[in-house]
């Protein structure tokens, strides 16, 4: 019912539907024509997982992509009820009172936050889920040891290798931490590696997975890494703004707080719990220094439910103080909820860009780049670099519009010789700036390359005209140095 | 002829009268023509349209892959539900009395195995059963002149005799027990190999949980495990394979009422009922696979039982080739017998109790011989990047075939370490990351067992016991 309710607000709102699942079910329309830029999209970056796309693909190759994000509502509404439902069942299994647990639930339903994660078909809702129940594996393992706990959290670690990266090594924490727990002095050396070998495998397995979808789709082995070699340069305008809000803090800091008290009071499970939540502050804030942390970010999105599943359940261990303990975290939960909800609900206002405003930039702009670079050829080719291409384009075939993803001067020229070739960038703001054409050519937004012509602003893009090479010496000059860009 | 049969005495009644549910005729006439056109089709469509046939070859294989795969996590995630096995509890066990307790029969099938016999005898006396309710049978065969001096030189408790096995074709376990069968005296029976270590009150959970439930219920399945498996990698393996079979497949299978293959040993049954369905059929060489699909299709149902019996784990590289030979060989000849009329076989077990037929007998031994096919093609594509093999692969076939590798591969590894975990062999947790090379042998016994199922269906390859002892 929940997820009928999430799906019919998304269609209802669907102007308002993130760029990130209009992209996505482009991506899977990519996939299901069984397209050169689809595949690559499904492997090619962090910031687009490759199980986030795979996910919407069956709902994509049903459903109409045209008439919006159906397949991404669909998915982020189906992850989020079922986000809540185990949020609901954490709670529950710590014994709280079904009506509590019920009202600590309908105060993160009503977050705008994650009603927006819940309508919007972002990503953002199947890694809180993900993580909910790598979470809940997490807990159950430090209370009762139990294999099938250790391969819930598993599984989920693997599994958020291809949902979220930076989730992902919040799991990758988990596993570490279960697996610390796992090194009681009673227990025998083979029971560690055992449990050190299943709780990776999974995430070692996902890693190396998509380290080799990327050896044999791109070509590089490295191809996921690369981008943050350029961070620094690739978003020159990023503000640092803190997007970490006192609620968040609250949550970390509370774990951080049971991490030293349990230290203190030698009550293991309980302090790894905090480190656990203290370690989503932590990444966090590591992303933010690093200028990866922006608002969708499923880190900052999980911080404060999570840090009330730790708190309610830290709050079940603590047994002999249950009288005291319990009403107080019970409040505070509710505390730290309605001021995660208020904040939520200022970021929710002034986020930026929505698919209503891509789809009207679609409208607006692409007849208009289209009509100037036809006034100057009738062959005319405009490669839209990157991700964001997608979304501009839609799924349409188009004789003048490319999708790329694997963007290098070389090989369009090579592919599309006698042409006109413009090449049409997005601001390199958040993971825009992550976009291959920024790092394999660093500041060709502010100052285009050696082999580009400024050629205009359309809205948020930005259009260059290659330079192109008379013929008979590009077929040298690529021969020559082996595909090389020879004008640089 | 049949006329002259005695059905309970005679080993190979079944075959006689009931020849439809032996495979003294391994293929029918019937089935020989239904395969021979298929073939016959596929060379033509080949011929004619090579990379289409290709093609429809591969989509069949992986969506038989996908099934399979889906499948086999199905098993292992109802292994964990509660009602995956009979629990009878070791105070339930002991709680009853010894003169509530039935007579039980326990055979014990050997040739050539004159070392066994104190180990025998050892492990008979060890079971906590009332002596004088006790009915052991060493089945021996006449020509075995080793094991019989040997026999006749042990000084053997009274519960224990000798049940001499007369030399005939063909020369079987299950036609041993057939004979010891129409010789039991109690009331229950038990099939034991001469190298089984059984727990200790695994005789006495048998009668309680045989008193728990319904009277469809004439078989339980033991667990079964190794008591060496560290005695090589391929022993690791094996215990590793061992108890995902055991321990989450069977459990699966059992959660969901499903027919069970039993395993070789360590099977209880109520004997009148194992009498009516004539025991074993003495021409197949995985008779207790066969039994067990022939018990849900008289009506009746195996459980499993939470008792171990631990066995001595094949070490050596050429005799478990030759018993996972035998092995898939039976399983060839059992899928054989009872798809000769696929509609009856529906209509006696049931649509889905048909599907786990299909995956578990003939579905194991079908992705054993195709493994290597897709193995060739998969090194084709990583380290040739053979770019005509994508077009054998259109669409769904390729996310379904991407699936298989990638997620089924996944799986299988990880459900191998799962079992390790579970039955407590936390050392070989890591030797499961290379069960890779394990699945490149029983591909290799699937293709011999093929080309021995046409050469010689009823040989039995037997395998050497005491291995681990001697080295």
């Amino acid at each position: 019912m929940a997820a009928a309710a999430f799906l019919a607000l998304g269609l209802w709102n669907i102007e308002k539907a993130s760029v990130e699942g209009v992209t996505a079910d482009v991506i899977c329309r990519h996939l299901i024509a069984n397209t050169t830029e689809g595949r690559q999209a499904l492997v090619s970056s962090l910031w687009w997982p490759p199980l986030a796309l795979l996910l919407r693909l069956p709902f994509a190759a049903v459903l109409d992509v045209e008439s919006g994000p159906a397949a991404s509502l669909i998915v982020s509404a189906a992850a989020a009820a079922i986000a809540l439902w185990l949020f609901y069942r954490i709670l529950a299994d710590c014994g709280l009172a079904w009506w509590k647990g019920l009202l600590i639930a309908a105060g993160l339903a009503v977050n705008p936050g994650f009603l927006r994660a819940a309508t919007d078909g972002s990503f953002r809702s199947a890694a809180f889920c993900c993580a909910l129940a790598g979470f809940r594996g997490f807990l159950g393992w430090l209370i009762r040891r139990r294999l099938r706990d250790l391969i819930c959290l598993a599984l989920c670690a693997g599994l958020m290798v291809g949902l979220c990266y930076d989730m992902a090594l919040w799991s990758a924490l988990l596993i570490l931490l279960a697996c610390v727990h796992a090194g009681l002095p009673r227990a025998s050396k083979w029971y560690r590696e055992a449990v050190i070998i299943i709780a990776f495998f999974p995430f070692v397995y996902a890693v190396g997975l998509w380290i080799l979808a990327n050896w044999l789709i791109m070509g590089d082995v490295l191809r996921l890494f690369r981008p943050f070699a350029a961070i620094g340069a690739a978003m020159p305008e990023y503000d640092g703004r803190s997007l970490i809000s006192p609620a968040h803090f609250a949550a970390g800091v509370g774990g951080l707080g049971a991490a030293v008290c349990a230290a203190l009071s030698r009550k293991m499970p309980v302090g790894l719990a905090g480190v656990a939540v203290a370690g989503l502050l932590g990444l966090a804030m590591w992303e933010q220094r690093l200028g990866l942390l922006w608002d969708e970010s499923a880190a900052l999105f999980s911080i404060v439910p999570l840090g009330v599943c730790a708190a309610v359940w830290i709050a079940a261990q603590l047994r002999s103080d249950r009288s005291l303990v319990r009403p107080i975290v019970f409040l505070a939960s509710l505390v730290l909820l309605a001021a995660d909800a208020m904040i939520a609900a200022e970021f929710v206002r002034r986020e930026s860009v929505a698919a209503g405003e891509v789809w009207a930039e679609r409208n607006r702009e692409l007849p208009r780049i289209e009509r100037n670079v036809l006034s100057r050829s009738r062959y005319a080719t405009v490669i839209v670099a990157g991700y964001d291409g997608f979304a501009l384009l839609g799924s349409r075939p188009d004789r003048i519009f490319l999708n790329a993803i694997d963007f290098t001067f070389e090989k369009y020229r090579c592919d599309y010789p006698g042409h006109d070739l413009f090449l049409l960038i997005r601001k390199p703001e958040h993971r825009s700036a992550m976009e291959c054409v920024y790092w394999r050519y660093p500041g060709i937004w502010e100052q285009g390359s050696g082999t580009t012509v400024y050629d205009g602003d359309w809205g948020s893009w930005r259009l260059f005209e290659i330079v192109q090479a008379p013929r008979g010496r590009l077929r040298r000059g690529g021969a020559a140095d082996g595909g090389r860009d020879s004008w640089r | 002829m049949s006329g002259d049969v005695d059905a309970a005495n005679d080993p190979l009644a079944l075959s006689v009268l009931r020849p439809e549910w032996s495979a003294k005729t391994p293929v029918t006439p019937g089935q020989r023509l239904f395969f021979l056109s298929s073939v016959l089709v596929f060379l033509a469509f080949a011929a004619w349209r090579p990379w289409a046939a290709a093609t429809v070859f591969v989509g069949i294989c992986t969506i038989f892959y996908l099934i399979v795969t889906l499948y086999k996590f199905a098993l292992v995630r109802f292994s964990v539900a509660a009602q995956s096995e009979i629990h009878v509890t070791a105070e339930e066990a002991a709680a009853l009395r010894a003169e509530d307790l039935p007579v039980y029969s326990i055979m014990v099938p050997m040739y050539k195995e004159a070392d066994s016999l104190p180990h025998v005898v050892a492990a008979v006396a060890a079971l906590d059963y009332p002596d004088d309710k006790k009915d052991v049978q060493l089945l021996l065969e006449e020509d075995d002149e080793e094991t019989r001096r040997a026999a006749q030189a042990t000084r053997l408790p009274p519960s224990v005799r000798i049940t001499l096995v007369p030399h005939s074709f063909p020369r079987t376990k299950p036609k041993a027990c057939n004979v010891g069968l129409a010789k039991a005296r109690g009331e229950y029976l038990v099939i034991y190999d001469a190298e089984d270590r059984p727990e200790k009150d695994q005789l006495r959970k048998a009668v309680a949980a045989f008193r728990r439930v319904g009277p469809e219920v004439i078989c339980l399945q033991c667990r079964l495990n190794f008591y060496n498996p560290n005695q090589n990698l391929l022993t690791r393996w094996f215990a590793a394979e061992y108890s995902a079979w055991f321990d989450l497949s069977l459990p699966g299978l059992c959660a969901l009422g499903a027919v069970i293959p039993l395993g070789g040993t360590s099977n209880h049954f109520v004997t009148a009922r194992l009498r009516e369905l004539m025991g074993w059929d003495a021409y197949n060489v995985t008779e207790d696979c066969d039994l067990g699909v022939r018990i849900y299709r008289a009506g009746y149902a195996s459980r499993m039982l939470n008792t171990t019996t631990w066995e001595e784990a094949c070490g050596d590289l050429g005799y478990w080739i030759r018993q996972r030979t035998r092995w898939l060989k039976g399983y060839i000849q059992t899928y054989l017998v009872h798809m000769r009329r696929p509609l009856l076989l529906l209509r006696q077990l049931g649509p889905a109790n048909f599907l786990h037929f299909q995956l578990l007998v003939g579905g194991i031994v079908f992705s054993f011989l195709i493994n290597p096919i897709f193995w060739f093609l998969s090194l084709l594509w990583f380290f040739f990047r053979a770019q005509s093999l994508s077009s054998l692969f259109p669409g769904l076939v390729f996310a379904s075939g991407a699936l298989c590798l990638f997620g089924g591969n996944f799986g299988f590894v990880y459900v191998g370490m799962i079992a390790c975990f579970r039955r407590g062999y936390y050392d070989l947790v890591k030797y499961a990351l290379v069960a890779q090379l394990y699945w490149v042998l029983m591909s290799y016994s699937g293709w011999r067992a093929f080309v021995k199922f046409l050469a010689d269906p009823f040989h039995w390859e037997k395998t050497r016991h005491g291995i681990w002892k001697s080295s």
